[in-house]
């Protein structure tokens, strides 16, 4: 059986396609607005990227936030259960994962088979997500994908107060006017956000001895794993590719579906 | 002077390092209060220490474990250093409930991080003969359970002795209060706050004798307000006003004369009136307190002619005692009484004609273009 | 369950009945406004109400009130006015409803149906002290008398005698004044009488809520929940009682005949919290395609009026009162909530954070974490609030609730 995962991020989606032989590849492109034909383009490019043909696909499910959109998906799964069931696939001894999305946080605790047993989210304010990120990194002037770098040279992290991205972007702004350095703003941004998180951890009581995996775009921010690790006290496991694990678990889980 | 300043500023810095001394001493016992309104006179008398227990700068994050994130600050704030084990010198802890916030989660505080004393207590919201009664047998229950808990029995001469050094630790602070009323900068607003809240962090004994040090040096001193307006500050209850925004405000054309901070007035305006019975005395000094927005003051609501909130009045009532020209508001976010309590309190503000602002906390920046903007307005008033 | 045995009937008989009840409750009160034959008072729904009804005042509830502006969409304008006047967003938009809606009667700006205007406040501090607040507002505005009786937190250190007390000395000064302010001496007997009424109300009340112990249920939580007004608003009638009997019948009788309220009935569930009484359509039909099925509620127990007993009248009003289940510490919350699982065989929870509701939020997710721990459930927790819709997110939302359907799905199979 072929199958494929699509997953409609608010900023990205990503498809995943499966082989009867576990092989799998994918392709991303930015969400955007038109949902529906941007997923079938990730799609048909992560088929062409295994040499198949759309049609070769025997089911497709569609998870994310735009998983209601797509007509051509066979059935749709949460990101949740997606998640979970892609990094127990990664990770078998895993159970517990962390995901820090575009505009999303969560976490979410697992059995040995890979089936959720709990799961919390960020409640709506995004200062604990990529977003948080992404607007600090525009304030400062530097590219996203510097900033845990950037973050990791501070001598003299400065502590952000401000629960709100929103907020948190003038305290940014008045920090710089006061010659505070970019390095020691951007660690206290990565704590923040860190710690925003850490909330939702606690809040599903893992066990202090679980495998604890990072997914989600931010997890290639290596201060957000330094910080994370120190925080939980024990090493993070993180993916390859950690953007598509989602995508990874809604093709795995294509295999399972049951009309 | 400035180091007897120095002196206070520190205790607040490192709010709990000389309770965790006293502590490692190993002869008294420690309990935490949370703000506000606990009779400590009560655990002194029972030979232990109170003391307040103040959220912290950190960023919060075991305290986010079971909270969503429109409870106060304060609430969260200091549940976080609980479970970051900061309160864990204390041997106790315990609070009247000043909230909902407070009220409803405060058990969790035990569940959750348990110490040796654990104690919750009404006090109740309406003040009449009816309620007293109930108020009474809490204070008997706190008695007895310190009793059982400190190994020491609470005499009447021995509440009465710790009452008594309650009201002078209130005298000395009032006596700098009208310092500061009648000699505007003769000390800044944070400092102020600094005096107040670290007597809550020490035995009374120790700061009384440093505040009565200060006060002899700054009555040698002779100030004049200058071109600044004289203000009162009002509000920030249950925590102890950020230093940064006194600051700005008193940098800023304006001197704060006098205020209603939990960590300010609030705490040493009026003393327990001591007569035969303490505990009479006690429940007399809170039915008769300055007015609260936790509060309900069931004269002022019950006859339909007289209608008003005693909290907004008060408020009114301390400006013209100060002289002042206007008021500064600093606001708790996510503080339910005091923001209800705030729409009655600009209502009368705007009958009156008074100028006034009001602050939550937030950036900095954008706090203090708007207090430069208010300093400004006070020049045309 | 087999379900081609079973036929979908959505549509309760007695919902006819409660629809004629509810009206009748607010148009006779504007009667009475008209005719200025009682005095009228809002109260809290904590209140020893059968003080008041027992003088004869014609007696209204705010806060039914305000789930009735959520339902109908028109709460999110009331509430706006008040953000104008410079009360905080965050602040109950229970009270911000009412407020609002006060404010557009008094400067005759409503263009919904209102409330009769009151004479006379009573509140209770049992749920919430913000409700004094609220109140205070209100006599404010509209410049009349308010009573506030004051309940201290139910902890185990008390003995049950001293808070009844404690609110009874209240309950009679309460008495003295409304003497006063009626002109009229208290009525023993009558109250006896209402307490009778309100006792056999809140007997047949219970009896209703257990005919959802059945697997299939006869109908779902949000069935029945509108049938909390009566025993609310109107337990001191005569017909109270026959309202809940009728309706015990009717579910039993859906038992015996295997009628269901919903189809693709798979998972038994927990709802906690205050309904969100805008989005109930929306969250029924998004449940159903779930199979989720909302067997029972905690927040039933807060129309329950169990203590009325009419051989020690004013002694069980203020039993009532000073233990309302609001009133008591977190531990307390999450034993009676573990005990509904059990008793009802609730195999998942939903938690509907109200983010206005400070009393209900501060401790949902302590009780949501606790009851998934002890109980092996799986739980979500939602995000919404009462009454105000932009509150609201329906797309996290149906992600977190397919999310626990799926959870439930793998635990089955």
């Amino acid at each position: 059986m072929i199958t494929a995962g699509i997953d409609i991020g608010s900023t990205t989606t990503k498809a995943v396609v499966l082989k009867a032989d576990d092989q799998f590849v994918y392709a991303l492109q930015p969400t955007g607005i038109e949902i529906s034909s941007v997923s079938r383009q990730v799609l048909a490019e992560a088929c062409e990227n295994a040499g198949l043909q759309p049609e070769d696909l025997d089911r497709i499910v569609a998870t994310g936030y735009g998983r209601i959109s797509i007509p051509f998906a066979t059935t749709t799964i949460t990101e949740i259960t997606c998640n979970a069931y892609g990094v127990h696939y990664l990770f078998p001894n895993a159970s517990l994962v962390v995901d820090i999305g575009g505009q999303d946080s969560k976490v979410i605790k697992f059995d040995k088979n890979g089936r959720v047993v709990q799961f919390a989210m960020n409640d709506k304010c995004a200062a604990g997500t990529g977003k948080f990120l992404e607007v600090a990194a525009q304030t400062l002037g530097v590219p996203v994908s510097e900033m845990g770098d950037i973050s990791q040279q501070s001598q003299n992290k400065v502590s952000i107060s401000s629960t709100c991205t929103v907020f948190a972007q003038t305290e940014i702004v008045s920090l710089i006017a006061r010659q505070t350095n970019k390095e020691d703003i951007a660690a206290g941004l990565h704590e923040s956000i860190v710690s925003r998180v850490f909330g939702l951890i606690s809040s599903v009581n893992p066990d202090p001895q679980a495998e604890v995996v990072l997914t989600g775009g931010v997890a290639k921010n290596v201060a957000i794993v330094n910080l994370l690790e120190r925080m939980l006290g024990r090493k993070i496991s993180v993916p390859e590719d950690p953007q598509i694990v989602t995508a990874l678990g809604a093709a795995l889980l294509a295999r399972q579906w049951e009309s | 002077m400035e180091e007897i300043l120095a002196t206070f500023r520190d205790y607040c810095e490192k709010p709990y390092e000389r309770a965790a001394q006293i502590k490692a001493a190993g002869k008294t016992k420690i309990i935490g209060c949370l703000p506000m309104y606990f009779p400590e006179e009560i655990i002194h008398a029972a030979g232990a220490l109170p003391v307040t227990l103040f959220g912290s700068d950190d960023p919060i994050t075991l305290g986010d474990g079971h909270l969503m994130t429109n409870a106060c600050d304060q609430v969260r704030s200091s549940f976080d250093s609980l479970l970051k084990g900061k309160y864990d010198f204390l041997d106790g802890i315990a609070a009247i409930y000043i909230c909902d916030q407070v009220r409803f989660y405060l058990e969790v505080w035990q569940l959750d991080h348990p110490v040796d004393f654990f104690h919750q207590m009404w006090r109740p919201y309406k003040w009449d003969s009816s309620t007293q009664e109930f108020f009474h047998r809490e204070l008997k229950r706190l008695i007895a359970r310190l009793e059982e808990f400190t190994g020491n029995k609470i005499t009447t001469e021995k509440l009465k002795a710790s009452i008594r050094l309650y009201n002078k630790s209130r005298n000395l602070m009032r006596q700098l209060n009208e310092l500061r009323k009648e000699h505007p900068g003769i000390i800044r607003a944070s400092d102020m706050a600094c005096v107040v809240a670290s007597s809550m962090l020490l035995p009374k004994e120790e700061h009384n004798e440093l505040l009565a040090k200060l006060l002899a040096q700054l009555t040698q001193q002779e100030l004049s307000a200058g071109k600044k307006q004289r203000i009162i500050a009002v509000g920030h209850p249950c925590s102890m006003p950020e230093r940064e925004i006194l600051d700005m405000i008193e940098d800023n054309g304006m001197l704060i004369v006098d205020d209603d901070f939990f960590t300010g007035g609030r705490y040493f305006s009026k003393d327990i009136a001591l007569n035969d019975d303490p505990l009479d005395a006690i429940i007399d000094f809170n039915a008769n307190a300055i007015p609260c927005t936790t509060g309900h003051y069931a004269d002022a609501w019950i006859q339909p002619d007289k209608i008003y909130s005693p909290y907004a009045e008060y408020v009114i009532d301390l400006m013209k005692h100060g002289q002042a020209k206007g008021v500064v508001v600093l606001k708790e976010m996510y503080c339910d009484p005091y923001d209800m309590e705030f729409v009655l309190m600009k209502n009368r503000f705007e009958e009156e004609g008074i100028p006034y602002i009001s602050i939550s906390s937030g950036s900095l920046e954008a706090i203090r273009t708007r207090v430069q903007a208010f300093g400004e307005t006070l020049q045309f008033v | 369950m087999a379900e081609s045995e079973y036929k979908v009937v959505r549509r309760l008989e007695g919902q006819k009945r409660l629809a004629g009840m509810i009206m009748a409750h607010y148009g006779g009160a504007l009667e009475i406004e008209k005719n200025k034959s009682k005095p009228v008072a809002w109260v809290s729904a904590g209140t020893p109400a059968e003080i008041l009804w027992a003088m004869d005042f014609c007696v209204q509830f705010p806060e039914a009130y305000a789930a009735t502006c959520g339902a109908r969409h028109i709460a999110h304008s009331h509430v706006e006015i008040t953000e104008q006047r410079g009360y905080e967003h965050h602040l109950c938009t229970y009270c911000r409803n009412s407020l609002g809606a006060s404010i557009s009667q008094l400067e005759g700006m409503s263009q919904f149906s209102e409330l009769a205007r009151p004479d006379f406040l009573l509140v209770a501090n049992n749920s919430c002290i913000l409700i004094t607040k609220w109140w205070e507002h209100l006599s404010q505005l509209w410049n009349i008398p308010m009573f506030n009786i004051d309940c201290p937190l139910v902890i185990p250190a008390y003995e049950e005698k001293y808070l009844v007390d404690h609110v009874k000395r209240q309950c009679l000064d309460l008495i003295t004044y409304l003497e006063e302010f009626t002109g009229k001496k208290f009525d023993y007997d009558r109250l006896q009488e209402i307490v009778a009424n309100g006792q056999r109300s809140s007997k047949y009340y219970m009896a209703m809520l257990e005919a959802n112990k059945h697997d299939p249920v006869p109908a779902t939580f949000f069935d029945i929940m509108g049938h909390n007004f009566p025993n609310l608003v109107l337990r001191y009638l005569p017909e109270t009682a026959e309202h809940y009997r009728l309706m015990t019948e009717e579910l039993n009788q859906r038992i015996a005949d295997k009628i269901i309220p919903m189809s693709n009935m798979k998972h038994r569930i927990y709802w906690d919290g205050i309904p969100y009484w805008f989005a109930i359509r929306e969250l029924s039909e998004k449940l159903e395609s779930l199979g989720l099925c909302l067997v029972t509620s905690g927040y039933f127990d807060m129309f329950s009026f169990e203590q009325l007993d009419s051989s020690r009248p004013l002694d069980s009003v203020a039993e009532g009162v000073a233990t309302m289940i609001l009133n008591h510490n977190v531990s307390f919350k999450t034993k009676i909530t573990e005990n509904i699982f059990r008793n009802y065989n609730l195999e998942g929870g939903i938690f509907a954070y109200a983010q206005s509701c400070k009393p209900f939020s501060i401790t949902m997710r302590y009780i949501a974490e606790h009851v998934q721990k002890s109980l092996d459930v799986p739980v979500t927790i939602i995000e919404g609030d009462l009454v105000d819709e932009t509150f609201y997110d329906g797309e996290r939302n149906n992600m977190k609730l397919q999310a626990l359907a799926e959870t439930l799905a793998a635990r089955r199979g």
